[in-house]
């Protein structure tokens, strides 16, 4: 363990990314893409902000009576046909889904986009009950070929050349294709439409429930999420616990904001409200609709009052696109199903033990660009932040940082004391900067810095500080 | 886990059980039918934000609309909602040779719209601000017939247009099984950002908005 006492997986990837220069554009491309997209829509759409206020409220306003705003969309759910079920963490999430594909005899679940998946891992648990678990939206499907993870939450297969996805389709259909987009496209939608109308099961996410009529809703731009919802027999959508508006009203915030933010278009292709199964008479949609609430370490975040307005999340990926640290080296660094600021604050959030997880929240310049992206404005720099003390509180500093820490906390408290550090900081800083043996042996000798200077580069050491600066303006005066 | 236990574990982490919740009133203060001036502008700007995604929107006289569905239209295999549903003027046209509705059986139904060349749908509504249809399920309003067939037109009057989504969604209180708002074909970005249209869904989305009191 080095001195800091983290883990060193987050840098070692981020270092493995920036080295492969595909990634490092295709990323750079996507994420520059999207955030001039959000910018004009922001731009063009004079109430942005007021939208922004108003949906901000609506997800804080749910979230802070959870307990009867769900109960009150189970009754009306139920009202309706569709069966509720719960689950504490991810294998009783799994367990349930599997448990309604043996009970339907289900041999392939056809699924739409959804993070939560993979969040519980559905899709080894359905595979390990020998049903085959196919994803049907296109990126997730490329990726599933692949058999890798989803890099983006809104674009998960962002890193990824045509090249290879030809090559991939090439081998998984025996014939050669070309690399144009819709050639490859074309290919995706014959193959997945005889799957679609295959599949006994139907497996999708939950943007987000409405209260007040007892609904789920999927937004999506390519209708996988349609077909798989619409024509199994059985349709199964997993909703984190704190997804959940109150009222229409508040969701017309939503239809507004989720697409603006994503990708800056005005609203998806399609926004699909399901409120329960078919009902009697209608000539297609599933029999039976069931909805798993999950929980999986979002109620223990809800108790943590610091960290309890990360719940308002509506995972539109704009804090991934404005954040300098996702943009350089994509989400496969973070080695979790969430990455960006919002995956650096609810990743070690969801597993407070985990040691892997906690060393996310030095993964941020803490510049606060994806706070002002946020559609829900969730302080996500000041939780990093916050999330570091509680590292350097749990001892994950290490002994030594977390000694110097303490140290320069007296030192700040005593204006004498921090001038003559400062003073002695900066010539040796300026000594190992000049190259002076010296210099370089004092901070190399220091195991702490040593450490430091692995993680962060040192920046530009002034020759007189900012209070030497001030004081001799004030001579001038 | 059983409900009850879930929700008391949601209870203790807010710090206490919350005050009963009380449902919106969503009683829609009755409005004035909008003028024909009003609902040509929205039409104009329901037609342009569609046509920015890909989508078409085409006003035609009621004299006219046959003409132009039966155009549209040729003679490909289509499925269609109920035809009670649609303007009058565009009934027989729909109908035409190998139509199949919604008296179809099950199976039946989802063959022929998986083979068809259109789906013929009504819209609830048309949301002039996002240049969206709004389409609810019902037994005359089976889901596939604007999902499986090639290309997706809708036929709605006029009357139809709403300012905004607000104004949308207030008719969706008594929510049917599934209500859908559909902007334009289906797209994806998904292969290197490069935009491609009719990847699931229908890759033709085209709104005949008929104007059944033309001067
Ligand atoms: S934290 Fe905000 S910006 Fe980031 S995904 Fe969630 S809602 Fe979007």
């Amino acid at each position: 363990m080095s001195g800091l006492g983290l883990h060193d997986a987050f840098l070692d990837r981020a270092r493995h990314a920036l080295g492969q220069e595909h990634l490092k554009q295709a990323v750079r491309r996507t994420t520059d893409r999207l955030r001039d997209g959000r910018a004009a829509a922001s731009a063009e759409a004079g109430a942005f902000e007021a939208w922004r206020d108003a949906l901000s409220e609506a997800r804080r306003r749910a979230i802070g009576r959870l307990d009867v705003v769900l109960q009150a969309w189970q009754a009306r759910a139920e009202a309706r046909g569709v069966l509720v079920h719960h689950a504490v963490d991810a294998r009783e999430a799994c367990d349930i889904v599997v448990g309604i594909a043996r009970a339907k005899g289900a041999r392939l679940a056809a699924k739409g986009k959804s993070m939560l998946s993979e969040e519980i891992e559905l899709n080894q648990a359905l595979e390990a009950a020998c049903v085959e678990a196919l994803e049907t939206d296109l990126g997730e499907w490329i990726i599933q070929l692949a058999g890798e993870r989803p890099s983006h939450i809104i674009l998960p297969v962002v890193h990824k050349p045509r090249g290879e996805i030809r090559e991939l389709f090439e081998r998984h259909g025996g014939e050669p294709l070309s690399d144009e987009t819709r050639v490859l496209a074309g290919y995706a939608r014959d193959r997945l439409r005889a799957e679609f109308l295959r599949a006994e099961l139907g497996v999708t996410g939950c943007n987000m429930a409405i209260a007040e009529t007892g609904s789920i809703a999927l937004f999506s731009n390519e209708g996988n999420g349609r077909m798989v919802s619409t024509l199994p027999r059985t349709h199964v959508a997993l909703m984190g616990v704190e997804r959940i508006v109150e009222t229409l009203a508040d969701f017309a915030h939503l239809v507004r904001l989720l697409p603006r933010s994503a990708t800056g278009q005005r609203v998806t292709t399609y926004v699909n409200v399901l409120s329960g199964p078919a009902r009697p008479g209608e000539l297609d949609g599933p029999e039976e609709l069931h909805v798993v609430v999950v929980d999986a370490g979002r109620t223990a975040q809800l108790a943590e009052r610091d960290y309890r307005d990360a719940l308002a999340c509506v995972r539109c990926g704009a804090c991934l696109n404005a954040c300098p640290v996702y943009s350089a080296v994509g989400g496969h660094a973070y080695g979790t199903v969430y990455p960006g600021p919002i995956g650096a604050v609810i990743e070690p959030l969801y597993a407070r033990d985990d040691e892997r997880r906690a060393e996310l929240a030095e993964a941020s310049s803490l510049c606060g660009a994806c706070h002002e992206a946020c559609p829900v404005r969730i302080p996500l720099h000041d939780m990093l932040v916050r999330l570091r003390q509680d590292n350097a509180r749990r001892g994950r500093g290490g002994p030594t940082a977390l000694a110097l820490q303490r140290i320069a906390a007296r030192a700040m408290a005593v204006p004498f004391v921090y001038d003559a550090a400062g003073r002695i900081a900066r010539r040796a800083a300026r000594l190992a900067a000049g190259g002076g043996q010296l210099g370089r042996w004092a901070l190399g000798s220091a195991p702490v810095l040593r450490e430091l200077l692995r993680r962060r580069a040192l920046p530009d050491v002034p020759i007189r500080s900012f209070r030497e600066l001030w004081d001799e303006l004030e001579e001038e005066r | 886990m059983e409900a009850q236990a879930f929700l008391a574990r949601v209870s203790a982490a807010l710090g206490g059980a919350s005050a009963p919740w009380t449902p919106p009133d969503t009683r829609a203060a009755p409005s004035a039918p909008r003028r024909r001036v009003e609902l040509l502008h929205l039409h104009a700007e329901f037609a342009a934000h569609l046509a920015k995604v890909g989508g078409t929107a085409e006003l035609v006289p009621a004299s006219n609309a046959a003409a132009r569905a039966m155009e549209l239209l040729g003679a490909g295999p289509r499925v269609h909602v109920g035809l009670e549903l649609l303007p009058e003027c565009v009934r027989a046209v729909v109908a035409r040779g190998a139509a199949i509705g919604p008296d179809s059986d099950p199976l039946g139904w989802r063959a022929a719209c998986a083979e068809a060349e259109w789906g013929v749908t009504d819209a609830v509504q048309l949301v002039a601000e996002t240049g969206s249809t709004l389409l609810c399920a019902n037994a005359r309003r089976p889901r596939a017939a604007s999902l499986l067939p090639r290309r997706h037109m809708v036929v709605a009057p006029l009357s139809r247009l709403v300012a905004d989504l607000d104004e949308a969604l207030t008719h969706l209180a008594d929510a049917p099984s599934q209500w859908l708002l559909v902007t334009g074909p289906s797209r994806t970005s998904d292969i290197e950002n490069d935009l491609t249209i009719g990847v699931h869904g229908p890759g033709v989305m085209h709104v005949l908005v008929v104007d059944e009191d033309e001067a």
